[in-house]
């Protein structure tokens, strides 16, 4: 087995939160040395992330070139309000995060909890806003009750007691193949839906990888495993949340912004 | 935003002389509160402000009829996301701070993405510069002939798909259903395409307008978006491209490789 | 490089007293368990070179069974009851499958020729000496106890494994017929949409290339925090920079073809349309993204097979390597250069604006590569040259490996390249660079760091008649692809005219007498490992610090931290570690404590 002495919990025989009593793996020479050595390679790993969503900005930009008003007429379909707000709820989780990396260097134990939890919420929020607001209605034509957009449509049946309803000749908005929407103005469109659903559907997949680590951190954060002497899970799991946050910021003007 | 930021006071370790990194390490940095929010309002700032420069290209273009070229909407959208995307890694993921060897590391990285981007744009974007021929030819939305579904519901699209969805569901609704459907989710409201052409000098569906005009009742309320009116019976095939100035350039034939 | 004896500072300066990390810990059932939980980054190499070798013996079933197709052409009968059919090719034969119609036979012959490629490509050469000899040796030429990231070692070896798992199970399933390029429309529009073989194929890429990039990321940090204290980057061994530069490629090349095999399991499933043309996509946007992480990966395949030359032949010449800096910087700017040149894959499908300037950035590669090859020649001048079987592979690869960088040359430019793309020539070109070039060094090195790695020493006198055996054997394979190529044999398939039927056979010969030299090897291995003579610390005089430990190391690699006081390849001025001065003779001993390089 390992003899790297890895230190785990609290130091039983102290009693001391784990963040004090924190060693590193034993082959670093320091904690710093450790520290740095896990932000070196989770900057390596953001790399791999941005390159990754590279291959969808090509995409996107040659299909732009190549299709201009099949990707205007695309990027109308969706409502820049529900984009833009998605912005704002992204940008603020971001700020939480980072607040709480200075919460646990400044050993506030509640408050890192507290900005742990909101960029939980957050992100789940992001996600929900583009599951009932934006995918489901394009793909499917139902509606969500609530969905203030309903009240422009007239809706021919209606589900689960109310809470859905469809909107005949609405759906259909699909990638490729599936392409099911019969008002089209350009041969081009599904191309637009392939590359919106494959961006931010790989996209929200990373939102809800970092509601996981996220999650993570605040388990370990109720067990005052952070603090001003160990919080690189915090920084790292920060970093990525804030990559997740970045490819947004172009996703969003390039999607929903098109004019 | 000045800001100063200070060094947690454990930070101070006795370096160790035969360490070749000691020296390189870099002190944790605690950023201050009121830069994080600085930087948090700059953020939501930009964010209303390349919503409210599209928004104002929208208002422009069907108030005044005045259409701003799409490089600029892409220059002015992308420079603002990229302004964005500093701040964010300057101060929330601290390169502005940090080990400087990070931040090369995510340069590359950006240069790796710049020659994706250039390269396969080049190609893609300039074929047939030389020879016409390497243009291929345009056949829009595709060969067709995809199938799509499984078992029972399989079925084959022949043709382009938008023009497959539109004749499945003309013939599903009837002309009639079909031209209502229409103008109710393609009216002007915050979901639909708001593309009334009305106050344009030229029709933004360029190309395409046969495709999206096609029902065989001319629709309703002037709000389909074709102006150009070359209206193509039901049925019929989609337009070959005419070859207008912002006609697509169509997948090659696939090469060897 | 010398240990240096008394107290160093620091967080490991103290003495471990611990065993070989082979020695086995109770029982078999505990000893498996400790080596799959292990987080030694040696133990992990061992598994790694175990597992690639497991994928090379496949690949190689499969390239043998091309060969055995490709020893006569299929005859189709024109006249009689059978028109148009085959009498069975010999592949079909082999598989019980007498007169099938050629497309049948032609469907076996594209199964067996891209699970060829696929498992030589994706689970063999990229993984191949990094995650395997790197793994093993990284960490103990930088003086350190493991890498930076030992559970991300671990789990970079199980996702390896994983999918392979999947690689295996679309072979078991019935093969993939795409090629191991995937290009699409062959991989994204098959007519029946229950091919879950493809998707897994598609997968198992996907997945092995997470396990690529964890062990580029794990030694690139591992390289950058670390080296034992005295050793800066020009006191690095240049197995190290090759195995750095290759690690930034993979870090930055690999999640393309991520993000291009995930857009293509999504096509295949969807038909999304991004490469399909019937949906208005565009088949060679897939060749970009392909190419974009597939030419690169090319020198992920190579550059540590040019690190193990500068190795073997600085130790085995027994003299310090000539321009260490010139090929140090030659290794990474082959990496930077290579994001430049991925055009050339598709000259012949992409527009002629780009294929211009792709054409001029590929020559570029030469220059960096032939900086390499004229410094080692340089090393070998006036060195005292020892003919073991490392160095015999080492000459070996100087030679296969020029004949397969110079080819490249007339493919890089665009008017020959139109004439033998997809030919013969191209076949020979890169098997020439692959096989003569990675692999061949690759056996260089298992030979050099045999001894390190399982503290025994192999049989010389056969390891070296295999050497000859794999020498001769790979040379008639493939120097005669390059007349079939000029002649216009195309590659990828499964007949012939019957002009091409002598070139063909003295082909499949020379196949058959480099598995004679590899099962030789094996043959040689295995002696070795049950009864080999016990090797010592340094049999071959090595300067770098893993020739400082045991043979083979103990598990925290070094009895004391070890501190650089020479340059790696200093033979003129040091006696090297666990050696007599009296076999090594100092011309010009260095004043004790200065430092040359």
């Amino acid at each position: 087995m390992t003899t790297l002495d890895i230190n785990h919990g609290p130091d039983g025989a102290t009693g001391r939160p784990y963040h004090e009593t924190y060693k590193p793996a034993s082959h670093f020479r320091s904690k710093d040395e450790e520290f740095d050595a896990v932000k070196i390679g989770m900057w390596l790993f953001l790399a791999t992330e941005v390159l990754l969503f590279a291959g969808l900005f090509v995409g996107y930009a040659i299909f732009r070139m190549m299709h201009p008003e099949a990707f205007r007429n695309g990027s109308h379909y969706l409502d820049w309000k529900w984009g833009c707000l998605n912005t704002i709820v992204l940008l603020f989780s971001s700020w939480t995060i980072a607040t709480s990396i200075g919460n646990a260097q400044r050993n506030e134990q509640k408050k890192l909890r507290r900005n742990l939890l909101i960029t939980v919420a957050c992100a789940l929020l992001f996600v929900g806003i583009k599951l009932t607001f934006e995918y489901m209605p394009k793909w499917s034509g139902w509606f969500i009750a609530f969905d203030p957009a309903l009240s422009h449509y007239e809706s021919d049946t209606s589900a689960l007691g109310g809470l859905l309803h469809h909107v005949p000749g609405y759906g259909g908005k699909r990638p490729g193949s599936l392409f099911d929407y019969p008002f089209a103005e350009n041969p081009y469109e599904p191309m637009w839906w392939s590359i919106y659903y494959c961006a931010t559907g790989i996209h929200a997949t990373h939102v809800l990888i970092g509601v996981g680590l996220i999650s993570w951190l605040y388990i370990r954060a109720r067990k005052l495993h952070f603090g001003p002497g160990h919080y690189t899970a915090v920084e790292v799991v920060g970093l990525y949340w804030h990559i997740v946050d970045l490819i947004w910021i172009f996703l969003f003007p390039l999607l929903y912004l098109i004019h | 935003m000045s800001h100063d930021p200070h060094t947690h006071g454990t930070a101070a370790v006795a370096l160790d002389p035969t360490d070749p990194h000691g020296a390189t390490h870099h002190e944790h940095v605690i950023i201050p509160r009121s830069t994080l929010m600085n930087v948090l309002l700059v953020l939501l700032f930009f964010t209303l402000l390349t919503v409210g420069l599209s928004r104002a290209e929208v208002w422009a273009a069907g108030f005044f009829g005045i259409e701003i070229p799409q490089w600029v909407n892409v220059a002015v959208a992308m420079s603002i996301a990229i302004v964005k995307g500093l701040l964010v890694l300057l101060f929330f993921m601290q390169l502005k701070y940090d080990n400087k060897l990070n931040a090369i590391i995510f340069a590359n990285c950006i240069f790796a993405v710049g020659l994706f981007l250039f390269f396969s744009m080049t190609d893609l974007g300039f074929r047939g510069v030389v020879y016409e021929w390497k243009k291929g030819e345009i056949s829009l939305g595709g060969t067709g002939g995809v199938s799509r579904g499984a078992g029972d519901h399989k079925e084959t699209i022949s043709g382009n798909v938008t023009h497959f969805a539109r004749e499945k569901y003309l013939a599903l609704w009837g002309p009639e259903k079909f031209e209502h459907i229409r103008a109710s989710v393609k009216h002007d409201h915050p979901h639909g395409a708001d593309a009334n052409t009305a106050n344009l000098s030229r029709a933004i569906t360029g190309q395409t307008g046969a495709l999206s005009a096609t029902a065989p009742t001319h629709s309703a309320g002037g709000h389909a978006p074709s102006a150009d009116g070359h209206a193509a019976p039901a049925g019929d095939h989609p337009p070959e491209a005419p070859a207008s100035h912002d006609a697509p350039k169509d997948a090659p034939p696939t090469g060897g490789h | 490089m010398t240990t240096l004896h008394g107290e160093i500072p620091g967080a490991h300066g103290h003495e471990h007293h611990d065993g070989s990390y082979l020695e086995r810990k109770g029982g078999m059932v505990s000893t498996i368990i400790d080596w799959a939980t292990t987080i030694d980054h040696k133990k992990i190499g061992v598994m790694y070179l175990v597992a690639v070798l497991t994928m090379f013996f496949i690949g190689g079933v499969a390239a043998m069974l091309i060969r055995y197709e490709l020893f006569e052409p299929v005859r189709i009968q024109a006249t009689g009851d059978n028109v148009g059919q085959i009498s069975g090719t010999a592949l079909a034969n082999l598989f019980g499958q007498k007169d099938i119609s050629v497309a049948k036979a032609d469907n076996i012959y594209n199964r067996v020729m891209t699970l060829h490629g696929a498992v030589m490509v994706f689970m063999f050469i990229v993984p191949g000496i990094p995650a395997s000899l790197g793994n093993f040796l990284l960490p103990l030429m930088l003086g350190a106890k493991d890498v930076a990231f030992p559970r991300l070692n671990l789990a970079s070896w199980y996702v390896y494994v994983f999918g392979s798992i999947f690689g295996i199970l679309a072979i078991v399933m019935g093969g993939v017929d795409t090629g191991w390029t995937f290009y699409t429309p062959y991989s994204s529009s098959h007519a029946d949409p229950g091919h879950w073989r493809v998707v897994f194929m598609i997968l198992a890429a996907f997945i092995l290339g997470f396990s690529s990039i964890f062990t580029g990321l794990n030694f690139i940090v591992t390289v950058h925090k670390l080296r034992a204290p005295g050793l800066g980057w020009f006191d690095l061994p240049l197995f190290v920079w090759a195995i750095y530069s290759t690690s930034i490629i993979q870090v930055l090349a690999t999640p393309v073809i991520g993000i291009t095999l995930l857009l293509l399991v999504f096509e295949r499933l969807f038909h999304v349309g991004i490469f399909d043309p019937a949906l208005g996509g565009d088949p060679v946007l897939f060749q970009h993204f392909f190419w974009f992480y597939s030419h690169p990966v090319v020198y992920v395949m190579i550059l540590p097979g040019m690190g193990i030359i500068s190795e073997t032949i600085a130790v085995h010449s027994r003299k310090q390597i000539f321009g260490y800096k010139a090929i140090a910087f030659s290794s990474i700017s082959i990496a930077a250069i290579s994001f430049l040149v991925w055009g050339h894959h598709l000259f012949v499908s992409e527009g002629e604006l780009v294929a211009t300037i792709f054409s001029a950035l590929t020559f570029l590669v030469a220059i960096p590569t032939a900086v390499k090859v004229f410094n080692w020649i340089g090393t070998l001048y006036k060195g005292s040259i020892q003919i073991n079987t490392p160095m015999l592979y080492t000459l070996f690869f100087l030679f296969t490996f020029s004949i397969g960088g110079l080819t490249g040359l007339p493919l890089g430019a665009l008017a020959t390249d139109l004439h033998l793309h997809d030919s013969y020539f191209v076949v020979a070109h890169f098997h020439y660079v692959m096989m003569g070039g990675t692999v061949i060094a690759f056996l260089a090195g298992i030979h050099h760091w045999w001894p390190k790695i399982f503290g025994r020493m192999y049989n010389e006198r056969w390891a070296m008649i295999a050497c000859v055996l794999v020498f001769i054997g790979f040379n008639t394979t493939f120097f005669t692809q390059f007349f079939l190529g000029t002649r216009g044999m195309p590659r990828r398939y499964a007949s012939y005219p019957d002009q091409y039927q002598l070139l063909h056979q003295i082909s499949s010969i020379g196949a058959a007498i480099l598995l004679i030299g590899f099962l030789l090897h094996l043959a040689v291995f295995i002696g070795s490992l049950f009864a080999g003579k016990k090797a010592p610390a340094n049999p071959w005089g090595g300067l770098t610090f893993e020739w400082e430990a045991d043979s083979p190391p103990t598990t925290h690699n070094f009895h004391h931290e070890p501190l650089a006081t020479h340059g790696p390849y200093a033979f003129d001025d040091v006696v090297p570690p666990h050696c007599d001065p009296k076999d090594y003779p100092i011309a010009d001993p260095l004043p004790a404590g200065s430092k040359r390089h």
